[in-house]
């Protein structure tokens, strides 16, 4: 079969590779329609995240038809057409019994470097590092899925496969990061990115009754489509104190939540993004939380501070001391999708949330690697990539 | 600078060589019953899923369904079984293990941890999670014909055909 693997930082192949199979009694394999690029995706690309071996197959977010299950699996059949949610999670732990999907127990083969590294090992994901259990990802043309009868969601007659991929990851971690603002109707919500992650942020804040939500970011097609789904926009780049314009723009106060939709690889123009860039090209610092601070600083006291954003290692300068002093309330996480995915269908179906808007290029899956290149740099205006790895 | 970076190397060289500790213990909590669990270590087909082929395993003075005791390269290894109230209507036990002997590898309790955490998936879920033999680009070579071929009559043969070859 055909597969995008990683072969070290900025080498994607396009590589044909042994097909995807049972290992398990537990597991399916997937045939693979529609796989798309995220945002955290570029970490691995960018080599960000430790633990990469060449050869492993990318992808966490697909969705396909069942072709094949193993000997233990009861609820899926083959011709299933599934969407699977990026965490494996055994639904046995207790963990996943607390609906705490994405910190499963049971999922990762050899949770021995996340031990070592934070102290515990939560579920394995697909396509993400060795620390994360290394599993093959979907970026294939096919994919083995364990614990087949607990992630997968059945997708309804009718439905086009593309409506349902991002509940595989980016609409319901948008829409968790907005759960965890505990939005009271008429709060302010400030978003950091307007990428793919920030735009279902933005979308579900609404959907949960902010009374506004200011967007930043530097691309104006992004600030165009979050403008589009109902935010005020802020090009950080044309502004000359981000904090004091949030402060104008709420009256001195500062919004009531603010949203990271970044994480470790932010950009800026302040004095910390540039520090960070020192500091991470020395190899003194991993990650880059230039907004992680911005948004602290500008959260209003007893507010809450969401990081939907990747964040991989360790974090220089983070103004914990502020977040203690405001009596600040730091929410964030893996994503716990299987929780998200019946509601988010429903409002899917029911035309709340428009899940295929924020699609701008649709690609063969052999144009995988030119791709990452496009949406790391953001070129040709890419805001999200979904790529068909049966296409010619 | 590079009196530093000596004195760093020395400590490293000695951390390393450093006499080995006289003990290694480690614990889990898993959703299962203490009489379930310690049939399951009883039973040989699922302990040589979770404990390396090294340990050779001489059970002595078991009392089920609590304790389970053995030797072990002239180590003495002793796994306790302590239930711990129901989660979710579940019954649920601290499973302890610790081995005791004279300078023991470094590493030991990593492994040890390793064990009951593989003890817990093939309890609470039946399987241990493994990646072994999944595919990746690291093994090169001519790909094995898809399996769905044999338990599915949904692929278009002609597809799969034309990917079987490398």
């Amino acid at each position: 079969m055909k597969a995008l693997c990683w072969n070290g930082k900025h080498d994607i192949r396009l590589e044909t590779v042994p097909d995807a199979s049972i290992l398990n009694p537990g597991d399916a394999v997937i045939k693979v329609l529609r796989t798309a690029i995220c945002g955290s995706d570029l970490h691995l690309y960018d080599g960000f995240i430790p633990t990469m071996k060449a050869g492993d197959i990318l992808g966490h977010e697909f969705a396909g038809e069942v072709v094949e299950v193993g000997r233990a699996v009861e609820k899926l059949k083959v011709g299933d057409r599934v969407v699977v949610p990026f965490p494996i999670s055994c639904g046995r732990c207790a963990n996943c019994r607390r609906e705490l999907w994405s910190l499963c127990q049971n999922s990762n083969p050899d949770p021995r470097i996340a031990q070592k590294l934070y102290g515990d090992s939560g579920a394995a994901l697909y396509g993400y590092s060795h620390m994360y259990g290394g599993y093959a990802g979907g970026q294939a043309q096919y994919v083995r899925v364990p614990f087949a009868d607990v992630g997968p969601l059945v997708v309804p007659d009718g439905m086009d496969i593309e409506q349902v991929l991002f509940l595989s990851d980016i609409l319901p971690t948008g829409y968790m990061a907005a759960e965890n603002c505990d939005i009271r109707p008429d709060d302010i919500v400030a978003v950091w990115g307007c990428g793919p992650v920030g735009q279902f942020a933005i979308r579900s804040a609404l959907l949960l009754g902010a009374g506004r939500v200011i967007a930043i970011d530097r691309y104006p097609e992004r600030l165009r489509l979050a403008q589009a789904a109902g935010a005020e926009a802020v090009n950080y780049m044309e502004v000359d104190d981000l904090f004091e314009e949030l402060r104008w723009r709420t009256g001195g106060e500062g919004p009531d939540s603010c949203l990271d939709a970044v994480g470790l690889e932010a950009h800026g123009n302040t004095v910390g993004y540039y520090y960070d860039r020192i500091k991470t090209a020395a190899m003194l610092e991993m990650d880059r939380p230039n907004v992680l601070r911005q948004a602290i600083m500008a959260c209003r006291m007893g507010g809450t501070v969401s990081v939907p954003g990747v964040y991989g290692g360790l974090l220089d300068s983070v103004p914990f001391g502020a977040a203690f002093a405001k009596g600040l309330t730091m929410r964030m996480g893996q994503t716990h999708v299987h929780r998200y995915l019946k509601p988010l269908l429903a409002r899917i179906q029911n035309q709340e949330i428009n899940s295929t808007d924020i699609i701008s290029h649709r690609l063969p899956l052999r144009e995988g690697p030119a791709a990452y290149r496009m949406f790391r740099d953001k070129a040709d205006e890419c805001v999200k990539v979904v790529m068909d790895p049966w296409a010619a | 600078m590079v009196a530093a970076g000596a004195v760093g190397a020395a400590g490293l060289v000695w951390w390393k060589r450093r006499p080995g500790a006289r003990e290694a213990r480690t614990a889990i909590t898993i959703l299962a019953p203490a009489e379930e669990l310690y049939e399951l270590w009883m039973d040989g087909e699922a302990r040589t899923r979770v404990l390396p082929a090294d340990w050779r395993t001489e059970y002595h003075d078991c009392q089920a369904p609590d304790v389970i005791r053995w030797r072990w390269d002239s180590r003495d290894a002793v796994l306790i079984f302590t239930p711990d109230g129901i989660e979710r209507g579940v019954a649920r036990t601290i499973v302890r293990l610790s081995v005791h002997g004279e300078a023991l590898p470094p590493g030991l309790e990593a492994n040890l941890r390793m064990a009951l955490w593989k003890f817990r998936q093939l309890a609470e879920t039946g399987e241990v999670a493994t990646i072994e033999g999944q595919s990746s680009g690291r093994a090169r070579g001519k790909a094995t014909r898809l399996k769905a071929m044999r338990s599915s009559d949904t692929r278009d043969e002609r597809e799969i055909e034309g990917e079987v070859a490398v």
